[in-house]
């Protein structure tokens, strides 16, 4: 291979990523079915009265990220399919420390950035390619790869395995 | 504990001890860890919570549900709230339901089927929650009432959910508690146990501390001794390197240590002839085990120095175990050079001091030889002039000539004696006599010399038994000389003679004469010396002495040889006491001639006898003849050995009477001629005459086949001994003494013949079996003697049985005898060893000998004829 075909290459996959990244930092789109996820606090993207709302459509539009785990609230094996939380830390430029997440029920818990790492949680959308209704823990439940790390399998990770997410506050 | 722990070795199972807690304690350890996992990796979520939840959101639901029902027209906003809250409702029962988590409440009944109500509830209200608007605000209340009535339900759920974890959580708590304590408890015994192995190992170490402390200072011991030692030590390994070499090693050897270590020993002081035998010797001794010179004491040997020079040396080898146990040896090694210089000066010493000894010995016998030749005619001569017709004045003169010339041929005797003795060729003739009539004998030829200085002599004989055996003109020589010295050292007193026995440790006695006088005694200082050779005593006692000479030297060796001893006990100016202490011979030597001379015969003793008189000396030739012709014999004269032989062979003579020094052919040898000749005088009586008294010459006379041996000058008395014992010989006598007569190389048949015809039958038998049974256990009884290294115990059996040996005429014996005797005198007993075998082989060839003349134990019934 040619030096200057390489380069090329390379600077050909520079121009894509960035020019991916800015159109996700620019714009998360308005939402247009019933919100989902609400986000608010210290974010670089807003489209309602400073805080990020998304609909189901938004999310799925976002990169997309599946594995396949038990937990100790279902029975066998399940592939959860969502956007990682650090991509969508990125989506919504978040700037700080910890994720304040709660749930419909008023459930609420904190999660620290940290933990929004490749290969770490998700913001799940579906189980086994389907939606999850709010009787199925849905319709957006913080899954971690529990089975891949035993790291995930402790009191606090599963505290903040929050399911029935409908609003995240970025502190 | 110490005590215990060594006998039981125990201290070896601590690490095992240490081992096997240390499993225990990993056990535990894992066990632990595990729960800590488990406490970890929680499998439960904050169920409690969960439990209590679920209450909570049924209240939720209710309240959601009153609040859509009370707003009068449906409220799709209050509607889809309580569907949102029947929804969660619905999702915390599933997940109660089917979560991990609860597995250990739903498997109890009470639970599950609380669990079981809420559902078929929940499930009861799906089609209406899901159904619409209008449709569910109808049966608000219905659900609301339905609801309503599961909140006993939904409490007893959470309640007995709260007990049962508690429960649950106790019995986990309980057993992570023993695990715990357990672990705690492995883990002090492993503490214990770590502590106890520290403490061995801290006092372990402190022995070894003073095992070492001690290794130190024993090797700084052995390194000292090593460098101090005087003797040059060397080390060295199996294969001859050497792995120590002290200071006197580099001394000695002129190698120094740097250069000796890691050397080969051989190659380094071995001398090159000794080298291959050194390292076969080492080789033998490493394959197996047997030494020539390893661990066996001290020996000599040849080594090398590094100048290439040989000198010896006393070494000792050892050996020890090194490093892997192979052997090492250890010489100390002395040089000797110096020592063996000494030692080769004081034998060369010696030997001079002997040969010079020698040279007087032999000096003395040839200078009593050339006076005796002269004085024998000068004597001889006196002795026929005395018996000439003499006026009375003449007789006189004659008279004091022959008493000089006796006094000096006495001088010529004694010193002629001392050769002899000092030759050791003492020659005892013991024999049975009075001694009684040897005291009075005695006491009659002092008489007159006592007389003359006004002395008195008395005689104590303390026994009756008087009758002695010992060799009589010994015995006599010894007291003459006592008496004649005490004569001589008194004047004016009395010299007492005393005769007691006393018995002597075996069956013998001990004959005990005492000499006393009222003389002048002798200084203390002088006592011991009295007896030696050749001294002069204080000039003022040897004024007095007049001629002391050799006779108390010649007397104490004379003792001596007889086994016995002679002292002295003396006051100044009170007197001496010579006492004489005599062991009695055993055996009994008749000696014929002796008793003879005890009458004194008158008339011619050689009546009608034809004598052949062989002697080159004219003047002595003149007075044999001259004295042989007074005694009636016929005399023919032959010039030299030559002439006597010749002479012998033609004539048929009674007696020859040869000389022994004569030109051209000597008497020995003359003798030997006529012996071995067929001529007429071949069985004649031969008598030497010598002036040689030593006993190689009798010997040498005895092997030629001489009968006798007269000692210069001819006497009369002697002369008539040798006559009367011959009578003419006849021709019958001379045809039946033809197989007996002549000598047997061991025994002499006519000395037996004689023994046996002078004592009774009974008594020779007894002696002769006695004699015979002493000849077989000769050899060990010798040997025990010299094995002892008694030379006393030695003289005095080899003197007594030369003395039977000669009574029983077994010459052969009487001669080895004799000479083992003149060694024991010498205390040279390796020699008389040497003899063993020889003495051994002689008996039995005495005993053959005897057996084969008839006399072997039964004694032949003797021949009076």
């Amino acid at each position: 291979m040619k030096p200057s075909r390489l380069l090329i290459r390379l600077a050909g996959a520079l121009v894509l990523f960035l020019a991916s990244h800015a159109a996700i930092a620019s714009e998360i789109g308005t939402p247009e079915g019933e919100p989902v996820l609400t986000v608010s606090g210290q974010i670089g993207q807003a489209n309602q009265n400073g805080k990020a709302v998304f609909d189901k459509d938004m999310l799925e539009a976002l990169p997309t990220k599946s594995f396949r785990t038990s937990t100790i609230w279902t029975e066998g094996s399940h592939t959860f399919t969502g956007v990682a939380l650090n991509d969508f830390l990125k989506a919504v430029g978040a700037d700080g420390k910890t994720i304040n997440a709660i749930a419909l029920n008023d459930y609420a818990v904190e999660i620290p950035v940290s933990d929004a790492i490749d290969n770490g949680p998700i913001i799940a959308y579906q189980m086994d390619g389907k939606a999850m209704s709010v009787r199925d823990k849905g319709p957006l439940w913080i899954v971690y790869p529990y089975d891949a790390n035993a790291d995930y399998r402790t009191e606090m990770i599963y505290s903040r395995s929050i399911w029935q997410l409908n609003r995240i506050e970025i502190e | 504990m110490k005590d215990w722990l060594e006998r039981w070795r125990l201290f070896r199972l601590i690490p095992v001890v240490i081992l096997l807690l240390g499993i225990v304690f990993s056990m535990l350890g894992i066990q632990m860890y595990r729960e800590v996992s488990a406490l970890r990796s929680a499998p439960q979520d904050n169920v409690q919570w969960t439990l209590a939840q679920i209450e909570i959101e049924l209240l939720t639901l209710l309240n959601a549900l009153r609040i859509a029902e009370g707003a009068g027209p449906p409220d799709p906003q209050r509607l889809g709230e309580a569907r949102k809250r029947f929804d969660i409702f619905y999702s915390r029962n599933r997940t109660i339901a089917g979560s991990r988590a609860f597995e250990d409440l739903t498997s109890i009944e009470e639970f599950s089927n609380a669990l079981q109500r809420i559902q078929t509830t929940l499930d009861r209200a799906v089609p209406l929650i899901d159904g619409d608007d209008a449709t569910l605000f109808s049966a608000l209340p219905e659900l609301e009432d339905q609801f309503e009535a599961i909140r006993p339900t939904a409490r007893s759920l959470s309640l007995s959910g709260v007990r049962e974890f508690a429960k649950l959580s106790d019995a986990r708590r309980q057993e992570f508690g023993a695990l715990v304590f357990e672990t705690a408890a492995v883990g002090l015994f492993l503490i214990i146990a770590l502590i106890f192995a520290l403490a061995v190992l801290f006092r372990q170490r402190r022995i070894a501390e003073r095992r070492s402390e001690q290794i130190r200072e024993s090797r700084s011991r052995y390194a000292n001794t090593v460098d101090v030692s005087l003797d040059a030590i060397i080390v060295a390994e199996g294969d001859g390197t050497i792995i120590d070499f002290n200071p006197a090693a580099e001394k000695t050897f002129g190698y120094s240590r740097a250069r000796a270590v890691g050397a080969e020993m051989a190659s380094l002081i071995v001398p090159p002839a000794f080298r291959d035998a050194h390292r076969k010797g080492m080789q033998r001794f490493l394959q197996t085990g047997q030494a020539k010179l390893v661990g066996r004491g001290r020996f000599e040997l040849d080594a090398m120095h590094a100048d290439g020079s040989i000198f010896p040396v006393e070494l000792s080898i050892g050996a020890a175990s090194g490093r892997g146990g192979k052997p090492i040896f250890i010489s100390y090694v002395r040089d000797i050079s110096s020592r063996k210089t000494i030692e080769a000066e004081l034998t060369s010493t010696r030997d001079r001091a002997l040969a010079a000894d020698k040279a007087k010995s032999q000096f003395l016998a040839v200078m009593s030889h050339e006076m005796r030749t002269p004085l024998n005619a000068v004597m001889a001569t006196l002795d026929l002039l005395d018996r000439s017709r003499l006026d009375p004045k003449q007789h006189e003169f004659v008279q004091t000539a022959i008493t000089s010339g006796e006094i000096l041929q006495h001088h010529i005797d004694d010193v002629l004696d001392l050769t002899r003795i000092e030759a050791g060729a003492i020659d005892l003739k013991p024999t049975r006599f009075d001694i009684g009539d040897l005291i009075d004998e005695v006491r009659r030829s002092v008489q007159f010399a006592a007389e003359k200085k006004d002395n008195r002599i008395s005689v104590d004989l303390a026994t009756d038994d008087l009758i002695v055996c010992l060799d009589r003109n010994r015995l006599r020589q010894i007291l003459l000389n006592l008496v004649g010295n005490a004569i001589k050292f008194t004047e004016g007193g009395d010299i007492r003679l005393r005769v007691d026995f006393r018995p002597n440790g075996e069956d013998g006695r001990t004959l005990e004469i005492s000499v006393e006088d009222t003389g002048m005694g002798i200084a203390r200082q002088d006592l011991a010396r009295i007896f030696d050779d050749f001294v002069t005593l204080d000039a003022s006692y040897k004024r007095k002495a007049e001629g002391y000479g050799l006779g108390l030297a010649i007397c104490r060796r004379i003792a001596a040889a007889m086994g016995g001893k002679i002292t002295v006990k003396s006051e100044r100016g009170v007197g001496s006491t010579f006492v004489a202490t005599l062991p009695e011979a055993r055996a009994v030597q008749m000696d014929s001639a002796e008793h003879n001379t005890t009458q004194e015969p008158t008339a011619p003793a050689g009546g009608g006898l034809s004598v052949l008189l062989v002697e080159d000396n004219e003047t002595n030739r003149f007075v044999a003849r001259a004295m042989l012709e007074e005694e009636g014999c016929t005399v023919i004269e032959a010039f030299d050995g030559l002439d006597g032989v010749a002479k012998a062979e033609q004539q048929r003579f009674d007696l020859v009477l040869m000389d022994i020094s004569m030109p051209r052919l000597d008497g020995i040898e003359a003798t030997r001629e006529i012996r071995q000749g067929n001529g007429a005088s071949k069985r004649t009586s031969i008598v030497c005459l010598t002036a040689h008294a030593m006993t190689e010459t009798r010997q040498a006379l005895a092997e030629a086949g001489a009968n006798d041996c007269l000692v210069k000058p001819l006497r009369r008395k002697n002369l008539r001994t040798i006559l009367g014992a011959i009578r003419p010989i006849t021709e019958g006598e001379e045809m039946s003494d033809a197989d007996e007569a002549g000598s047997d190389e061991f025994i002499d048949k006519d000395v037996l013949a004689e023994l046996s015809s002078l004592m009774p039958q009974d008594r020779f038998e007894r002696s002769f079996d006695r004699f015979l049974s002493d000849l077989n256990r000769l050899k060990p009884r010798l040997a025990r003697h010299v094995e002892d290294a008694d030379s006393e115990a030695t003289l005095k059996f080899a003197h007594n049985l030369a003395g039977s040996s000669g009574m029983f005429g077994a010459v052969a014996l009487a001669e080895i005898c004799r000479h083992i005797q003149d060694l024991a005198s010498q205390r040279d007993l390796p020699s008389i060893v040497a003899l063993l075998d020889d003495v051994d082989e002689v008996s039995r060839n005495t005993i053959a000998a005897y057996e084969r003349a008839g006399w072997g134990n039964q004694p032949a019934p003797h021949d009076n004829s």
